[in-house]
């Protein structure tokens, strides 16, 4: 049961009914048994292993506090338990064959089948969730149920987002009243995911032909620049659409999620850049990885201790989120070079210190903001292809063929009639179409400076986006064309 | 749990409610697909949204059924569907046939090629018995081939004519989708817009467009294409890399037993009073040149017809395939437009000869037996 369809509205809407009539001792019994139920539509395997993993980190954390005795060998275990099931669900493509062709078994089809949907990001929580509690920010939780629901709570569990489990069980305990207003942000919420999802992210990944990013060399820079682009977009739309889905589905239990985009591609550098982009991972790996890396080096008697500060925490960094992503030579070049645009921004703000962005002139704002997008870009490239592809993609970039428009010239002069519209030119003008009106969309938010922007405009642009958004569902019900979420896969 | 006080994020006090407005877009929408509804069906868009479907994967076949649902509007029904894959799409001429069989019955038939690409057995009895309970026609020809029976082979075109909501609802699993898309000729209009955002798209859908308008209202699409007489002739090779894979598939040449109960399927529906008859297409002899084994051909033919004539049914039998000229043919098994008049007028001749001499005559809708 996927998040964009009539069904997982309609599941989650009379869920929601009954938790809200539901006497208090049962409304956190009924919402894990609700979220169980939406894992079972996925996979019964799922809902095994995710129950085991869940179990083990539970038992782990009430060993892991500061004043227990054998506290850093529990936890030093916890970290290996959620990094192993990492390596035994998620990378075994790496040693399965390898281990099928030792004991002459086909292996593969059994672990991918128990693999939990959404494993990494569940591993995250509960890596952090070890983390706070044995340097004592928070107290273990002694509630098996509210811990369970930390892994399994239904809205977040595909794909997150990544929530701190102290925040997590203050909301699960403490939820916001459902009323009137919030259910509004509800709306609003769902309303802009679905138009995310829906009508910008879906038709960008299908406009691009699947020869793109597989064989790269037999098209032009011009075209290959402009399905980055829209891949670029997709990849955006798609996750933020699935965020605020889930956390507008989320506030019906009266529940906040944490945020994970705020427009990303307004970001005027990379630092910026990833303060807006899968906002609650970035935090967790700012605050489990960056920070604690970086206090070490800064702490250390190195003379060198600023240059290492400067390089080796953004690398490190970046390399584990690329490796989150996947493990391949690809993603770690994504990552690699996203730390080195952070260390690139400091060394220069280092050599020739500037101000804070909001008080540099607005053309430079504007230029910086188009130099990180156009970085931003070009890293999705190895996100999205093997490496060599990838090394391709970026070669045939520079191969600029000019367009071919003789044609056109000859039917401006009224000498032959105007040609008719192509596959390529229509696909073409269908992705510009799209990027306008998903840049229209930001541009408005970030004026309006609210990610409810919806909220404000006039009732009949509404009912536009609605009756257009109904259309596109309409449609894509009868067709294939609903991509998966991306970062469902990992 | 205790709903309380926590401080929600600020928001700008919105001058109109938002959810009202949602409910506000969604009785708009339903207002014009209601009048979307209304213009479709007093035939008022027809001209400028021309192509229909169900939502299937396949436009061809959506196409025929258009194509059929018109013929039977127009003519008050039909009598013979012929059915069976793009040879049958490109080889029959139903008013030939029809012709040439009321030259010798006195019959004159409402006779409609039901031909669709990538069809077998398997799709096809799907489909027959879709067509016997909407159209009712009296008899079916059903055209089948030897590849028909390979294990698998056409199980994915089967699987997605199942898979299909409309499909479904047709086979009696009802769904709202399935529903909808039946009764609602605005939807099926709008459905021919359904993969607008693919980059395919417009190719697909000009493609579709003309189809649609190559292919004559009694389901036969002519193939104009010019024959590659080498192609034709040519011998296959195993060692040809184009041809590989074609040996590999065919070796060992085995009727499956699911493809054989798709079959049966078909020849039960003569308990529903539908004649159901089968033929072949007269492919070139380089077509059958890829079995490894020179008695696959004679021995399949006596098993189909064993099948077919213990079912109380009837395999008419392929014509001389020399009989058909090169020039009629677009590769070594497609008939083209000049093959096509050519086979379909032998075809009417057997039939009639059939029906004068062995009292096996195509039967009409109303049920009865035309003599």
């Amino acid at each position: 049961m996927t998040v964009t369809t009539l069904l997982f509205f309609v599941f989650a809407c009379a869920a929601a009914l009954l938790y809200r009539f539901l006497p208090r001792r049962f409304k956190t019994p009924w919402l894990l048994l609700v979220s169980l139920g939406f894992l079972f539509t996925w996979s019964w395997q799922f809902v095994i292993s995710l129950s085991l993993l869940t179990l083990l980190n539970f038992w782990i954390g009430l060993h892991v506090a500061p004043e227990l005795k054998y506290r850093r060998v529990w936890f030093y275990a916890g970290i290996a338990l959620n990094i192993l099931a990492i390596l035994v669900f998620k990378y075994n493509n790496f040693y399965l064959p390898w281990l099928a062709a030792l004991l002459k078994a086909p292996l593969s089809d059994g672990l991918k089948l128990l693999m939990p949907i959404g494993l990494s990001f569940m591993a995250v929580q509960w890596v952090s969730y070890l983390l706070d509690v044995s340097n004592g920010r928070m107290t273990a939780q002694k509630n098996l149920l509210l811990f369970s629901l930390y892994a399994f709570y239904f809205p977040r569990v595909v794909s997150g987002p990544v929530e701190k489990a102290k925040q997590f069980f203050a909301r699960l305990e403490n939820p916001l009243a459902v009323d009137r207003p919030l259910l509004e942000r509800s709306a609003v919420l769902i309303v802009s995911g679905l138009l995310r999802k829906m009508v910008f992210a879906d038709p960008l990944f299908n406009l691009i032909p699947a020869a793109a990013f597989t064989q790269p060399a037999q098209y032009g820079g011009l075209q290959l620049l402009l399905w980055l682009v829209a891949y670029s977009f997709a990849l955006y739309n798609d996750f933020a659409g699935y965020t605020l889905i889930v956390r507008g589905v989320s506030l019906w239990f009266g529940i906040e999620l944490a945020n994970n985009f705020n427009l990303p591609y307004l970001s005027r550098n990379f630092s910026e850049f990833w303060a807006r982009w899968h906002i609650s991972l970035s935090n967790w790996l700012r605050d489990y990885i960056y920070l604690p890396l970086s206090w070490k080096i800064m702490h250390s008697k190195s003379k060198l201790k600023g240059w290492v500060n400067m390089i080796v925490p953004p690398l490190i960094t970046m390399g584990v989120s690329a490796l989150w992503h996947g493990i391949s030579w690809n993603m770690l070049l994504w990552g690699g070079l996203h730390g080195i645009y952070q260390i690139v921004e400091h060394l220069a703000q280092k050599i020739r210190p500037q101000g804070p962005l909001n008080e540099r002139p607005r053309w430079k704002q504007g230029l910086n903001t188009g130099i990180t997008f156009l970085f931003a870009v070009l890293a999705w490239v190895p996100f999205k292809m093997p490496l060599q592809t990838a090394l391709l993609y970026w070669q045939s970039l520079l191969h600029w063929v000019k367009p071919d428009l003789h044609l056109y010239v000859q039917a401006l002069h009224n000498e032959i009639p105007y040609p008719a519209l192509t596959g390529t030119q229509y696909m073409n003008l269908a992705i510009l179409g799209l990027l306008a009106v998903a840049i229209f969309i930001d541009l408005n938010q970030n004026r309006k400076k609210s990610e409810l922007f919806l909220q404000q405009w006039p009732r009949w642009a509404q009912i536009v986006v609605v009756v257009v958004l109904l259309t596109v569902i309409v449609l894509a019900t009868y067709s294939n064309n609903v991509a998966p979420f991306v970062y469902q896969t990992f | 749990m205790n709903p309380t006080t926590q401080k929600q994020p600020s928001i700008n006090t919105p001058a109109h409610s938002f959810i009202v407005t949602c409910v506000i877009g969604l009785l708009v929408f339903g207002a014009l697909l209601g009048a979307f509804e209304a213009t479709f069906r007093l035939n008022l868009f027809a001209n400028f949204l021309p192509v229909r479907s169900v939502g299937s994967y396949h436009t061809q076949f959506e196409q025929k059924l258009f194509k059929l649902e018109d013929y039977v509007n127009k003519y008050g029904g039909v009598d013979v569907i012929v059915i069976g894959n793009s040879m049958v799409n490109t080889g029959i001429i139903p008013g030939t046939v029809a012709n040439r069989y009321a030259e010798l019955t006195g019959d004159q038939l409402r006779i409609f090629n039901f031909g669709v690409e990538g069809l077998t057995v398997s799709s096809v009895a799907i489909l027959c018995n879709y067509l016997v309970e909407n159209y009712h026609p009296g008899t079916l020809l059903v055209y089948t081939e030897m590849r028909d029976y390979i294990a698998n082979n056409g199980d994915d075109v089967a699987q997605e004519f199942l898979n299909n909501a409309w499909m479904q609802y047709q086979i009696g699993h009802w769904s709202l989708q399935g529903f909808i898309v039946d009764h609602s000729q605005a939807l099926q209009h709008l459905l021919a817009f359904r993969n607008w955002s693919r980059y395919d798209f417009l190719t697909s859908y000009n493609t579709a467009y003309h189809r649609q308008d190559a292919t004559w209202e009694t389901g036969y699409e002519e193939d104009a294409k010019k024959p590659k007489i080498e192609s034709i002739i040519r011998k296959p090779d195993p060692a040809n890399p184009q041809d590989a894979p074609i040996f590999a598939e065919l070796k060992n040449y085995k009727m499956a037993p699911e493809k054989i109960e798709a079959l049966k399927e078909i020849l039960s529906l003569q308990e529903k009073g539908v004649r159901v008859l089968f033929s072949e297409i007269p492919v070139y002899p380089t077509y059958y040149g890829y079995f490894d084994d020179d008695n696959a051909r004679p021995a399949y033919l006596t098993e189909i017809n064993e099948i077919i004539s213990t079912a109380g049914s009837y395999f008419i039998p392929t014509i001389n395939q020399m009989r058909i000229p090169l020039n009629g043919r677009s590769d070594n098994h497609h008939l083209n437009r000049i093959g096509a008049p050519i086979y379909s007028q032998y075809l009417g001749s057997q039939l009639g000869d059939l029906c004068n001499e062995q009292q096996i005559c195509l039967q009409s809708s109303s049920g009865a037996t035309l003599p």
